[in-house]
C-alpha cells in the first residue's frame, strides 16, 4: 500500500514538473522518443555507410519460399532442366504451379511475395542513396563511390524484377513514399525499361573503383559485367506478346564492349569447374559478383543461403527435403557424340538411366558436377557414393538429385536450421564464364561467330580438365568423360547458325541447375517451343507433367500480382495473356 | 402515476457518449528505423512465409565468411503526422418496465453508434518497400441495433415460474472509405467494402461441378479445370476466371439473436433450462478443407464427406472429385465454404429435488439436501439439408474440428 502511495505521489510530482516545463516551451507536445531511431539520427557519414550495408543485406534476405539469391524456382524448375521435387506434388505446391505453367494464377501469394521482397531491396538502395546524396564530399569522401554502389544494387533488383514480371514500375530515390504507388508499370516501353536499368549500371561502372577494397563491395567490373548482361537482354526486342521481333545490333556492340571492360578485370576461370561450387572455392578468381553468406557471425543462425535449404536429400547425414531435382531431359543433354560434341537435336531420344548408360555413352564431365546420379561419387567425395535410397519420391520425380548448391555434410559452412540446412557458401550472381558466353552470344548474333569460338572452347577445355574431383577413390571415373572443343573443318562447320546452337547448348551445360535456363529461353524467344517439346516427351517419363502446358505469349512472364493491382487501385496493367 | 395499479415500474433511459480507441502502439505518428543485426523471421512484407529467412541489416561485406558483420538500418514504421483519435459516438435510448406487481417485466433498447477515423494499418504497395506500414485514420462505420427483453414470473398453487426471453439484432455498415485504407478490407479493384458490413465475406461463386470435358471447354477459361472439379462463375463474363470474378457472399452477422430462460418450481421439484440461438447470417466453414479436399492438408485425417465425392458414377454429388493436388485452386475463398450460420442450442437444463425439511427433523447435522441432474450443450439444431446447409460440427465454431462437448452432471448438495 505504501508503494502504491509513493507511486501516486510520483505521478503527481511528474505531472507538476511537466506542467512547469511545458509552460516554458512552445513545442511541448512534440516528443522525441528515446531509444528509437528516427531519420534525423541517420544523417552522419557512419550512419550513411550503414544504410548502404543494409541495402547489401537485401541481396541475401530470403528463404526457399521467397527466393532472391538463388533462382532455382524462377529459372530452373520453370525450365526444361529441373523438377520441383520434395515430399509430394503438393509439397510447396506453388512451385508445382510454376512448373506446370497452366496452374499459375494472378493471385498466387508467392507472386506477390517475390515482387514485394525485390522492391524491398530497391527501397533499401533508394533509402541509402538519399542519405548518400545528402552528404557533401568534404564530410563524406566516398560519396560518389557509394552512390554508384547504391545504383548498382538497385539495378540488380530491377533486373530480377524485369526478368520475372517484364512490366515493372521504377521507383526513383527522390520519389516520396506516398507517390510511389502512383508510378505506372507501363511508364516505359520494354526496351526503355531495360535502358533505365542499364543506365544505373553504367553510372556504377563509370564511378566505381577497380578495387573496392572489400570482397563483397561492388567494383567497376561487377557493373560492367552486369551492364553487358542487361544490354544483351535489351538487344532481343520483344513485342507486346513477349515474342522476339528483332535483335538490335547497337546493343550487341555494347554487350561486346562492356564484356571486354569486365574481362579486363583481375578475373580468370577457376582451374577446376568444381571450385565454383565448393565452400573452399568461394570468392575464387572466377567469381565476379557473389552474394556473401556467413556463419558464426553473431546472428541468430548465421547469414546463410536459406533459399537452397530444402534442397538437401534425405540421406542420413542430411535429412530433408529433396527439392530441385534434374529432369531426365537435363541428364540426357550431357551426352556427347563420338567427337565429344553435344547431340544438339538427338540427345533426348534415349535416356541415361543405368550405371552402364553413363559408361557406354560419351558424357560431358560437367554432369558429375551438376547432377547426383546413383552410384556416382557425391559432391567431390570419392568415398561417399550417391545412393538411390537418398531419393525421396522416385515414383514421381525419378532418381536424380541436384549437386551444385549442396555442400558435403562435413562442410564447416553448413548449419542445421530446424529440419533444413543453411550454408554459408556464397551464391555467385555473375561468374566470368557467364560474361564470356554473353560476349560470345553477342558476337555470334552480330555475325562474328569466329571470335566467339575461343570463348566457348575455353569453357569446354576447362570442363575437360575438370575430372579430378569427380572420380572414385581408385581414380576411375563414374562416367565416360568425352568432351572436345569445336574445331571448324575437323569436327564441325562453324557458321552462324551452328555457332548459335553451340552457344545455346554451352550455356545449358555450363550453367545447368544454376537458375538461368528459363530466362535464356525467354530471351532467345524460344521458350514456348522448347518447353512444350520438352513436356511432350518428359510427361511420358514422369506422369506428374501429364497436363502441363506452356502458353505462348503469356507464360514467358509471371502475372503482375493481383494484390499489387488492388493496392494501386487498378493502376498496374496486367501482363499479356493473364 | 402512483395510482396506476397495473403499472409497477417504468423508466425511460437515454445516454450519449463519445469514446476513443486506445488499441494503438506508442509513437505511431513517427517514422522509425531499426537495426536488425540478424534474427531470422518472415521475409515477406505483405504476407507470412516460413520463419527461417534472413531479413536483417547485417552483411558480410568483407567476405570473411564469419565474425562480426557491419550492420545498418531499415525503416520499421512510416510517419503519419496527421494521426488522430478514433472516436465512437454512441446514442442509446431505452425503456424499462414492470406490470402487475412486476410479474411482467422487461426492457427495450435502441442504439446507434458511429465510429469515425477508424485506426488501421493498411497493407501497402510493394514498391514502397519494407517498413512503410503506417497507422492511419480511415473508414467510418455506423452501427444500429435493438434489444427487447421480457420476463414473466408468477405462481399458481404449488407451481412457481419465471420465464425470461430476449431478442436482439444489430447491423453495421461502412459508410466512408478513403482510398488509403481500401486494401485493409475485403474487395478488389472494382468493388470495395463501402456500403457493406465490416463482417461481409468476399469471394468466388461456385456454379457447380464440371461433369465432363464438354463442360470444361464450354466454360470460361479456368486454370486447373477438369471433370469433377468446381466450376467458378464468370461473373464479369470476360471468358476467364480471375480475381475480378469475386463478389459479396453474405454477412456473418445474424439478423436475429435470441435466448429463452425458463425456471420452474413445483413443490420440492425444480426444473430450468436455457435456450439460445441465432438466425440468419453465414459462416465460413473452413473445416471443409479437411472433409472435402485431400490435397489441402496432406497427411491429416479426412472427414466422412470425402466418401460422397463426385465420381463418374456419382455425378449428382456437389462435393468435387477427390484429388491429392489442388490444381483448380479450390482452396480459394468461394461460396463453396459459405454455409448457414443459424442454430438453436439447448445450452443447459437442470432438474432438482429438495428433500423436504420434515424428513430431516430428527437430526441436527444437515440443514438441507438437494439432488440434481444437470446437462450442458444438450442439443444443437441447425440447417442440415438444402441450400447452404451447414456441414461441419458446430455452426457456432465453424472452423473447429471438434464439437463442443456435451456434459451431464449429477450431484447432491448437502447443507450443514
Amino acid at each position: 500500500m505504501k508503494a502504491y502511495r509513493n507511486y501516486k505521489s510520483a505521478i503527481l510530482l511528474l505531472a507538476l514538473t511537466s506542467l512547469t516545463v511545458a509552460s516554458c516551451s512552445k513545442n511541448f507536445l512534440n516528443y522525441n522518443p528515446q531509444g528509437a531511431v528516427t531519420a534525423s539520427d541517420l544523417t552522419t557519414p557512419t550512419a550513411t555507410d550503414a544504410l548502404v550495408i543494409a541495402a547489401y543485406a537485401s541481396l541475401g534476405n530470403d528463404d526457399w519460399e521467397n527466393m532472391v539469391s538463388s533462382q532455382w524456382v524462377w529459372g530452373s524448375i520453370r525450365s526444361d532442366e529441373a523438377f520441383k521435387g520434395g515430399g509430394s506434388i503438393t509439397d510447396n505446391g506453388q512451385f508445382n504451379q510454376y512448373e506446370q505453367y497452366n496452374l499459375i494464377t494472378t493471385d498466387m501469394p508467392s507472386n506477390d511475395l517475390i515482387w514485394a521482397t525485390l522492391y524491398a531491396g530497391v527501397a533499401r538502395a533508394n533509402t541509402a542513396l538519399r542519405a548518400v546524396e545528402a552528404q557533401t564530399t568534404a564530410a563524406y569522401p566516398q560519396k560518389i563511390q557509394r552512390e554508384a554502389e547504391c545504383r548498382f544494387l538497385r539495378a540488380h533488383f530491377y533486373f530480377l524484377l524485369k526478368e520475372l514480371f517484364k512490366n515493372i514500375p521504377f521507383a526513383n530515390e527522390n520519389d516520396a513514399a506516398d507517390s510511389l504507388p502512383l508510378v505506372s508499370n507501363v511508364q516505359y516501353s520494354n526496351d526503355s525499361s531495360w535502358g533505365v536499368i542499364a543506365n544505373d549500371f553504367l553510372y556504377a561502372a563509370q564511378n566505381l573503383p577497380a578495387n573496392s577494397g572489400q570482397v563483397g563491395r561492388a567494383n567497376k567490373y561487377w557493373a560492367y559485367a552486369y551492364l553487358a548482361k542487361t544490354k544483351l537482354y535489351q538487344a532481343y526486342q520483344q513485342d507486346a506478346t513477349n515474342q522476339v521481333t528483332g535483335i538490335d545490333q547497337g546493343d550487341l556492340a555494347a554487350v561486346i564492349a562492356y564484356a571486354d571492360s569486365a574481362m579486363a578485370g583481375p578475373y580468370s576461370l577457376d582451374a577446376d569447374y568444381a571450385d565454383n561450387f565448393t565452400f573452399e572455392g568461394e570468392n575464387g578468381p572466377e567469381s565476379i559478383f557473389a552474394i556473401q553468406f556467413s556463419v558464426a557471425d553473431g546472428t541468430q543462425i548465421g547469414r546463410l543461403d536459406m533459399a537452397d535449404a530444402v534442397n538437401y536429400s534425405i540421406a542420413s547425414q542430411y535429412g530433408c527435403c529433396s527439392f530441385h531435382l534434374p529432369s531426365q531431359n537435363m541428364v540426357n543433354a550431357f551426352k556427347t557424340d563420338a567427337n565429344g560434341l553435344p547431340e544438339f537435336t538427338t540427345f533426348n531420344n534415349t535416356s541415361l538411366l543405368t550405371q552402364n548408360d553413363f559408361l557406354t555413352n560419351g558424357i560431358d564431365p560437367r554432369l558429375d558436377h551438376t547432377c547426383a546420379i546413383p552410384g556416382h561419387p557425391f559432391k567431390y567425395q570419392p568415398d561417399v557414393i550417391f545412393d538411390s535410397n537418398w531419393v525421396r519420391l522416385p515414383s514421381v520425380y525419378g532418381y536424380h538429385d541436384n549437386m551444385k548448391e549442396i555442400q558435403p555434410a562435413t562442410c564447416a559452412c553448413l548449419v542445421k536450421v530446424g529440419p533444413f540446412f543453411g550454408s554459408s557458401k556464397n551464391i555467385d550472381v555473375i561468374r566470368l564464364a557467364d560474361v564470356m558466353l554473353w560476349k560470345a552470344e553477342a558476337l555470334i548474333q552480330s555475325g562474328d561467330p569466329n571470335d566467339a569460338l575461343p570463348l566457348i572452347n575455353a569453357l569446354r577445355t576447362r570442363a575437360a580438365n575438370s575430372t579430378g574431383k569427380t572420380r572414385f577413390a581408385d581414380g576411375t571415373a563414374p562416367s565416360n568423360y568425352r568432351i572436345s572443343t569445336y574445331q571448324p573443318g575437323v569436327n564441325c562447320t562453324w557458321d552462324q547458325a551452328y555457332a548459335f546452337q553451340a552457344l545455346q547448348f554451352e550455356r545449358r551445360m555450363e550453367f545447368g541447375m544454376e537458375g538461368t535456363r528459363f530466362f535464356d529461353l525467354v530471351r532467345w524467344g524460344i521458350a514456348a517451343d522448347v518447353l512444350n517439346n520438352y513436356i511432350a516427351v518428359e510427361k511420358t517419363r514422369y506422369n506428374f507433367l501429364a497436363n502441363a502446358q506452356f502458353t505462348k505469349a503469356r507464360d514467358e512472364y509471371l502475372p503482375i500480382p493481383q494484390t499489387e493491382i488492388n493496392l494501386t487501385h487498378g493502376l498496374y496493367q496486367q501482363n499479356n495473356g493473364w | 402515476m402512483q395510482n396506476v395499479g397495473w403499472l409497477s415500474d417504468l423508466k425511460l433511459r437515454s445516454s450519449w457518449g463519445i469514446t476513443g480507441n486506445q488499441e494503438i502502439g506508442d509513437i505511431t505518428s513517427l517514422a522509425l528505423y531499426r537495426t536488425n543485426y540478424g534474427t531470422v523471421g518472415q521475409t515477406g512484407f505483405n504476407q507470412n512465409t516460413a520463419s527461417y529467412g534472413n531479413n536483417g541489416t547485417a552483411y558480410d561485406i568483407n567476405g570473411a565468411g564469419t565474425g562480426n558483420l557491419p550492420s545498418g538500418y531499415v525503416l520499421a514504421q512510416a510517419a503519419n503526422p496527421n494521426l488522430k483519435w478514433e472516436s465512437t459516438r454512441e446514442f442509446n435510448e431505452g425503456i424499462d418496465f414492470g406490470f402487475l406487481q412486476n410479474s411482467i417485466y422487461g426492457s427495450f433498447d435502441y442504439f446507434t453508434r458511429k465510429t469515425k477515423n477508424i485506426l488501421v494499418v493498411p497493407p501497402y504497395a510493394g514498391i514502397e518497400g519494407e517498413g512503410e506500414s503506417e497507422t492511419v485514420n480511415g473508414a467510418t462505420k455506423s452501427n444500429k441495433g435493438w434489444e427487447f427483453a421480457i420476463g414473466y414470473q408468477n405462481h399458481a398453487g404449488k407451481l412457481t415460474y419465471n420465464i425470461q426471453a430476449n431478442i436482439f439484432s444489430f447491423h453495421d455498415k461502412i459508410t466512408y472509405l478513403p482510398a488509403t485504407v481500401v486494401g485493409a478490407y475485403p474487395g478488389n479493384v472494382q468493388q470495395t467494402i463501402l456500403g457493406h458490413s465490416s463482417f461481409a465475406q468476399f469471394g468466388y461463386v461456385v456454379q457447380g461441378i464440371y461433369q465432363n470435358q464438354q463442360d470444361v471447354t464450354g466454360h470460361a477459361t479456368q486454370p486447373g479445370a477438369a471433370p469433377g472439379r468446381l466450376m467458378y462463375k464468370d461473373l464479369n463474363g470476360n471468358g476467364t476466371i480471375d480475381a475480378l470474378d469475386q463478389t459479396w457472399l453474405g454477412n456473418q452477422i445474424p439478423s436475429l439473436n435470441y435466448g429463452l430462460n425458463v425456471d420452474l418450481g413445483y413443490g420440492n421439484w425444480s426444473f430450468a433450462f436455457f435456450l439460445q440461438g441465432v438466425h440468419g447470417g453465414i459462416v465460413s466453414n473452413q473445416h471443409k478443407a479437411n472433409t472435402d479436399f485431400l490435397g489441402l492438408n496432406p497427411g491429416v485425417n479426412i472427414g466422412q464427406r470425402a466418401l460422397h465425392a463426385w465420381t463418374t458414377q456419382n455425378t449428382g454429388s456437389d462435393i468435387p472429385a477427390l484429388s491429392l493436388v489442388d490444381n483448380n485452386d479450390e482452396e480459394r475463398f468461394s461460396s463453396y465454404y459459405i454455409e448457414s450460420g443459424s442454430y438453436m442450442k439447448i445450452r443447459n437444463a437442470r432438474i432438482g429435488y429438495t428433500i423436504p425439511a420434515k424428513a430431516l427433523r430428527n437430526q441436527h447435522v444437515l440443514d438441507g439436501i438437494n439432488l440434481f441432474i444437470m446437462g450442458e450443450n444438450l442439443a444443437t439444431f441447425y440447417k442440415k439439408h438444402g441450400d447452404k446447409a451447414f456441414t461441419g460440427q458446430d455452426p457456432e465454431n465453424p472452423g473447429n474440428n471438434y464439437p463442443i462437448p456435451r456434459r451431464l452432471t449429477a450431484g447432491i448438495n448437502l447443507s450443514f
